[in-house]
């Protein structure tokens, strides 16, 4: 699904630049749950944005299904993005002049689907995430883990074929975030390829493979299975 | 304390460019324009409040019941008549307006428009001070004249005016014997030269002062202390009855106008000059505080949308101990700084306009800071429009819970719906004021092209001399300036199109007895036979006079009827109960003297259309047309060809020069005289269009701030909502929908307040622009907000809209 190779990105500002990606080569096939880790400022929000189209890389390529979208424009990346792509942040990201339904329906809105298909899928999604009674709502009447559940269901009500979730857990609590990992669990079983970023290792460990990052760099992919395999090899 | 609230909000205004300069610029705009019509407002009611007892000087006006005539002056009798029979008539005083008549000395030879003739009292009555002379006999006997310094001055330079002598028309010598000071400008009265009463009998004829037809003399009464003028006023018809006629009930009535009201409340027949008007002061107030307060608008919506910023420190002033009314008056104290800044900016704008300004007008407006009254005035007016501007943002911002801001949950959304009314007013006043400049340039347009009934263009208009005979003069003249190619005819009339007629006389239809109660009053106008070829006016029924029809000798005790022939237009026929058809060949008769011994027998011989002859603000007044008469007004009308016409008015003015020798030559255009029928309008058009500029600039610098901050405050939603596949179109059309229906409703609310103002304004015409000539507007003015709206919000909104999302989201 991605093939990303020798990218690299970096910020600059008047007199400093800092180098976010460093010849990133990475690969992620459809149906994977990918978890990437590291340290704060290591790159993985800047990877997760241009594996998103968010951003995009200074120098190499990337292939989204099969197609180099490194170079292209904006608006043609806000179409791949629409049909293809669902985000998760850690701040949830809800529009607070809209209703939960409302914010659930945006990416419905921009994808021109009819309105009574739209009201239907949106209540299937709300009732999937378990917050389909506070519908009505505005985001700041609800608490943090209904908010990232609304964030959840408008990730997923277009049905994208990729999850990009920044930190999905980082501002919740222990029972709220696991709830949270598992509808992306969930997810994940029905289909959906996801990429985590969480510096939460317990979290990671949802993740069929990992990916360590350190300076804008991989510093290493494990395979959660052998991992966990070699880690109970250790313990005897 | 007052010192840290100071530095705080100077720190404020100038942290915030942006916000600062949009709300000084619209303030200063606002002040600008409110001190400059307090100006002008001043200066309007402050007409004739100068002269002495001036709360108890009525003048004294006449109406006419047959006619319509609504006069300012009335019958030289009255003035007399009053004092001998009203106790409480404290004084009364008259003056007769020349209109202008030719002064010489030597080689200087002026036409003095403002030459008066009036009761030796006039100085006494209204105190005029003298520079030299007394005021006792100055105007004793006939040949008496007192100028001002100004008139003198111009025959006389540095001379002793006391004494010397000018001649009169080629007709009289006059004496100086006094000098008064010029009148002020404030003043529904112009003259600078007054000439004595006692020579009216000399050049009017011995009759002129008994005559109770010649309604010319502007008189003016003082009544005592706390006398309601009502209470004279109820004797006014006994008074009529005892002395005029019988019939006075149905036919006339005096009235009293306080001296004090007349510029800016009369408009009557024949006021000295043209007055003001109450409601062009009321338009100009109302519309000038408007644009101030759209800038306070803008003010309000600008502070309350940036409150996010000042709630922080709202809510730490809150934890360290601050009481609400202490916030309350830091926030004012910011407003009236800001207004104090405007202000001082105002007062540039002011300085830098006020000489146009006041050359626009034509009024001597004088702008000074010398005065501590005007300084007074200014610091009340910045406290006043900094607390009102102040008042809503301060209570806004002072409620915040500091808990809730320090937690950082004020979304700011409480005052969008005041906001968002607020821009509607902003907008609807703007697109309102749009509509009524349109409104007025179009019943303009409309009365400048309207179909008048007759030809005006290229008429060249003159008055001929009074002192000789009217043929002996107007014959030659017609038959010279008709010699010349480029002159196609030259015609004589007693009044020319674009002239108020008052002229008018009583008329018995054939078979009626001779008795007062079947006369018909109906205006007259006397015209040469060719005048209605010259302006092309069609006949409905019969023909134009003949040229044998136009000199009727005077019926005399011999002869004392005399046949002639008249000519009607469709109202004077149907006053008669006649179609025009049927108008052709009945006799009118119009008595000459009160005892109805001497009469003209008029055969109708041609009915014409209602021609627009006067302005059409005034409905048209049923007319007959009369052969040409040495008593009345002498205009002689000259066609010119297409083309230059430079070469046919040097003919004119040759030709003058030959057979009225010593007259200064005069001559204008009628189509000049039309426009100027139309000056306060056109006055008016403009001041509303240069209002509803400034109006819709401060309103679009407003929209250009609150669009900022509301793009900046939805950068993060901009984010979310291009994360999820929003185009650039989408977040455009985000932006700007929210104001275009702010601007949309703004139409729905301006189009019936100024439908609904303009029908009232066009009142006053009575042939107004229909409506379908001026709908158009509504959707122009619409359009153009939109446009204006458009163009300030779509620029950010693009910026906002073509920015990467995820520099968007890292805002959080």
């Amino acid at each position: 699904m991605i093939e990303m190779y020798g990218l690299t990105k970096a910020y600059r500002t008047s007199d400093i630049e800092t180098t976010a990606l460093d010849n990133i080569n990475l690969e992620v096939k459809a149906g994977e749950f990918i978890a990437i880790m590291g340290t704060s400022g290591c790159g993985k929000s800047t990877l997760l944005n241009i594996m998103g189209m968010l951003d995009s890389p200074d120098t190499g390529r990337y292939m989204f299904l099969d197609e180099e979208v490194a170079a292209y424009g904006e608006s043609k990346l806000a179409d791949i993005r629409k049909h293809n792509i669902g985000f998760i942040f850690q701040s949830f990201n809800l529009v607070d002049e809209l209703t939960v339904a409302e914010n659930v329906m945006l990416p419905l809105l921009y994808q021109k689907v009819p309105a009574a298909e739209r009201e239907k899928r949106v209540q299937t999604v709300l009732e999937r995430v378990g917050i389909a009674h506070r519908a009505g709502h505005r985001p700041q009447q609800l608490s943090g883990g209904q908010q990232q559940r609304v964030a959840v269901a408008r990730a997923v009500v277009n049905q994208p074929k990729l999850i990009l979730a920044d930190e999905p857990t980082g501002n919740l609590d222990t029972s709220n975030g696991e709830e949270v990992l598992e509808l992306l669990n969930q997810l994940n079983r029905d289909g959906t390829t996801i990429v985590m970023v969480t510096h939460d290792p317990g979290h990671a460990d949802h993740a069929s493979r990992i990916v360590n990052m350190l300076d804008g760099r991989v510093l290493s992919e494990n395979i959660v299975g052998l991992n966990q395999a070699s880690e109970a090899r250790h313990a005897q | 304390m007052l010192n840290s609230y100071f530095k705080i909000a100077w720190r404020n205004i100038v942290g915030n460019p942006l916000f600062s300069a949009i709300n000084i610029i619209g303030l200063a705009i606002g002040l600008a324009c409110c001190i400059m019509i307090a100006m002008f407002v001043r200066y309007e009611v402050s007409y004739d409040k100068h002269w002495d007892n001036a709360d108890r000087i009525y003048r004294v006006t006449r109406d006419f019941l047959g006619n319509d005539l609504r006069l300012a002056a009335v019958a030289p009798p009255i003035a007399p008549l009053m004092k001998q029979d009203f106790a409480e008539v404290e004084d009364i005083t008259r003056i007769l307006s020349t209109g202008g008549v030719t002064l010489s000395r030597d080689d200087i030879r002026l036409r003095e428009q403002q030459l008066v003739i009036a009761d030796p009292n006039v100085f006494k009555f209204f105190n005029l001070e003298f520079v030299d002379g007394d005021p006792e006999t100055a105007l004793a006997r006939p040949t008496d004249i007192v100028m001002s310094e100004r008139a003198a001055a111009r025959y006389f330079g540095d001379e002793d005016p006391i004494g010397q002598t000018l001649n009169l028309m080629d007709q009289a010598d006059v004496t100086v014997t006094a000098i008064i000071k010029d009148l002020p400008d404030n003043t529904h009265m112009q003259f600078e030269i007054v000439g004595s009463i006692a020579a009216i009998p000399l050049m009017m004829g011995p009759d002129e002062l008994e005559s109770w037809g010649s309604n010319n003399y502007y008189t003016y009464v003082r009544l005592p202390e706390g006398f309601d003028p009502a209470d004279l006023e109820a004797k006014f018809l006994d008074f009529l009855i005892r002395h005029w006629s019988e019939d006075a009930e149905s036919s006339s009535f005096l009235s009293l106008q306080a001296l004090t009201d007349i510029h800016l409340s009369s408009d009557r027949d024949g006021e000295w000059q043209e007055n003001g008007s109450i409601n062009t002061v009321y338009t100009f107030s109302a519309v000038a505080l408007f644009v101030l307060l759209i800038a306070c608008v803008n003010f309000m919506n600008l502070t309350t949308a940036r409150s996010t910023q000042r709630a922080r420190e709202v809510g730490i002033r809150k934890v360290v101990g601050a009481h609400r009314s202490q916030l309350i008056t830091q926030f004012m104290g910011e407003s009236i700084l800001l207004t104090a800044i405007a202000m001082l900016l105002a007062l540039v704008i002011v300085e830098l306009s006020i000489t146009g300004f006041s050359n626009y007008l034509e009024k001597p407006l004088e702008f000074s800071l010398a005065n501590p009254g005007a300084i007074a005035i200014l610091v009340a007016g910045v406290i006043v429009v900094g607390l009102f501007a102040g008042s809503y943002p301060a209570l806004y911002l002072s409620k915040f819970k500091p808990a809730e801001v320090l937690k950082g949950s004020v979304s700011g959304s409480g005052s969008v719906l005041l906001r968002k009314g607020l821009v509607v007013f902003q907008f609807a006043t703007s697109i309102a004021l749009m509509i009524a400049t349109g409104v007025v340039i179009a019943q303009m347009n409309y009365a400048k092209n309207a179909d008048l009934g007759f030809d005006k263009s290229r008429n060249l208009i003159s008055n001929l001399p009074f002192f000789s005979d009217l043929w002996e003069l107007y014959e030659p003249m017609k038959a010279e300036l008709e010699a010349h190619p480029d002159i196609l005819s030259a015609v004589y009339s007693s009044r020319v199109p674009g002239m108020q007629n008052n002229d008018g006389s009583g008329y018995i239809a054939e078979g009626e007895q001779i008795v007062r109660e079947n006369f018909i009053g109906i205006a007259n106008i006397k015209v040469d036979y060719q005048w209605f070829d010259h302006y092309d006016i069609d006949f409905i029924a019969g023909r134009a006079f003949r040229q044998n029809e136009m000199r009727v000798p005077e019926p005399t005790e011999e002869n004392p009827v005399v046949k002639a022939a008249a000519i009607l237009n469709v109202s004077a026929a149907r006053r008669f109960g006649w179609s025009p058809e049927e108008a052709i060949g009945k006799i009118i008769r119009s008595p000459l003297n009160r005892e109805l011994t001497r009469v003209i027998d008029r055969e109708v011989v041609g009915v014409i259309p209602d021609i627009h002859f006067s302005s059409l603000h005034n409905e048209i007044k049923a007319t007959i047309f009369e052969e040409p008469s040495p008593n009345y007004g002498r205009r002689i009308s000259v066609k010119l060809a297409p083309g230059d016409h430079r070469d046919a008015i040097a003919h004119f003015e040759s030709v003058w020069s030959k057979l009225v020798p010593g007259e200064p030559v005069f001559w204008e255009f009628l189509d000049d005289r039309f426009d100027a029928l139309y000056r306060s309008e056109q006055r008016q058009a403009q001041m509303f269009a240069v209002f509803s500029a400034f109006a819709i600039f401060v309103a679009t610098l407003g929209l250009f701030g609150l669009a900022s901050f509301t793009t900046e405050r939805r950068t993060k939603e901009i984010g979310i909502r291009k994360v999820m596949g929003a185009s650039v179109k989408d977040i455009v059309w985000l932006l700007t929908s929210d104001f275009t229906k702010l601007v949309l409703l703004a139409n729905v609310i301006a189009w019936p307040v100024a439908y609904y103002f303009m029908n009232q304004w066009l009142t006053r015409f009575v042939y107004k622009a229909p409506f379908s000539e001026w709908a158009w507007l509504f959707i122009a003015a619409g359009l153009a907000a939109l446009a204006a709206a458009w163009m300030t919000i779509v620029l950010q909104a693009s910026r906002a809209a073509t920015a990467r999302p995820v520099l968007a989201l890292r805002y959080e």
